[in-house]
């Protein structure tokens, strides 16, 4: 993938395809990349495409890759159920009105195993640095992570 | 060095073995979220097993596992919150040893070990 390139799938996916997708766009990345990028954006689109995956009524997702000089936008779709959408947009504003993603994280990380819900958004924002936001739509789910490539700061 | 048990799914390899006073876990692999079930009962029967023992100290060598969905990742919180849970005369150390190749792992053991703190460290090593 070149530095102005982007990567789109939809259709019918389950879990399993996932590994597979990720692994792909390792694959793409790795020509203009660092390995550190590439680790990031890896690990995003697993868990944003999972959740995606996991949570699709009709089992189709979809899944957006825009690479640009210096910053990555991964978008995923999918329908989802009205408590679904209720459980996710709660947390998703929990998330961003958070004010450190790292410590959102570990709280996230003290309350799981007493509850069914997973670490990926939480994962995303604050181990890739990605920016959520989560558009919704009627029973339509989309959610956007942005980041800047290039250097981590210390 | 005493082999323990074995496990092994489509991506994901995982044993257990005593060498004198430390329990060592050894994960290698790729932990996709079709593991999790596996790694789940690796982690409680290592929990029991070091508990029973009263064994101190565990090196979980993760240098060779190429992934960790955060499914597994949960595993490996639940796993550290029963150790943060322990009374201190069974609490015991864990140390992940890390690959620096691998640089997913650098960021969620680092979580790891802000979230246990006291019972988690790091040691970067090449394989």
């Amino acid at each position: 993938m070149t530095q102005s390139e982007s990567f789109e799938l939809n259709g019918n996916l389950t879990v399993d395809d996932v590994p597979e997708v990720r692994r792909f766009v390792e694959k793409l990345h790795r020509r203009n990349s660092s390995a550190e990028d590439i680790s990031r954006v890896a690990m995003a689109t697993h868990e944003l495409l999972e959740n995606a995956v996991k949570f699709s009524t009709d089992g189709t997702a979809s899944l957006r890759i825009e690479v640009g000089a210096s910053q990555v936008t991964i978008t995923t779709r999918n329908r989802a159920r009205p408590n679904d959408l209720e459980e996710l947009s709660e947390l998703a504003r929990d998330l961003t009105s958070a004010l450190d993603p790292m410590l959102f994280y570990l709280e996230q990380m003290r309350r799981s195993p007493k509850r069914s819900g997973g670490l990926g958004l939480g994962r995303v924002a604050a181990e890739a640095e990605m920016k959520i936001e989560l558009i919704l739509d009627g029973d339509i789910v989309q959610i956007r992570a942005e980041a800047k490539l290039g250097p981590r700061p210390a | 060095m005493q082999q323990g048990q074995k496990q092994s799914t489509h991506l994901l390899a995982t044993s257990t073995s005593r060498d004198g006073e430390t329990m060592v876990l050894t994960c290698s692999g790729s932990a996709e979220t079709e593991a999790l079930e596996s790694l789940n009962a690796v982690l409680n029967g290592l929990h029991q097993d070091v508990v029973s023992n009263s064994t101190r100290n565990v090196i979980a060598d993760v240098r060779g596992l190429e992934f960790a969905s955060s499914s597994c990742l949960k595993a490996f919180v639940t796993w550290l919150q029963r150790v943060q849970e322990l009374d201190d005369s069974h609490r015991y150390q864990i140390l992940f040893r890390s690959n620096p190749s691998h640089s997913w792992q650098r960021r969620s053991l680092g979580a790891l070990a802000a979230f246990a703190s006291g019972v988690v460290r790091i040691e970067s090593e090449a394989q």
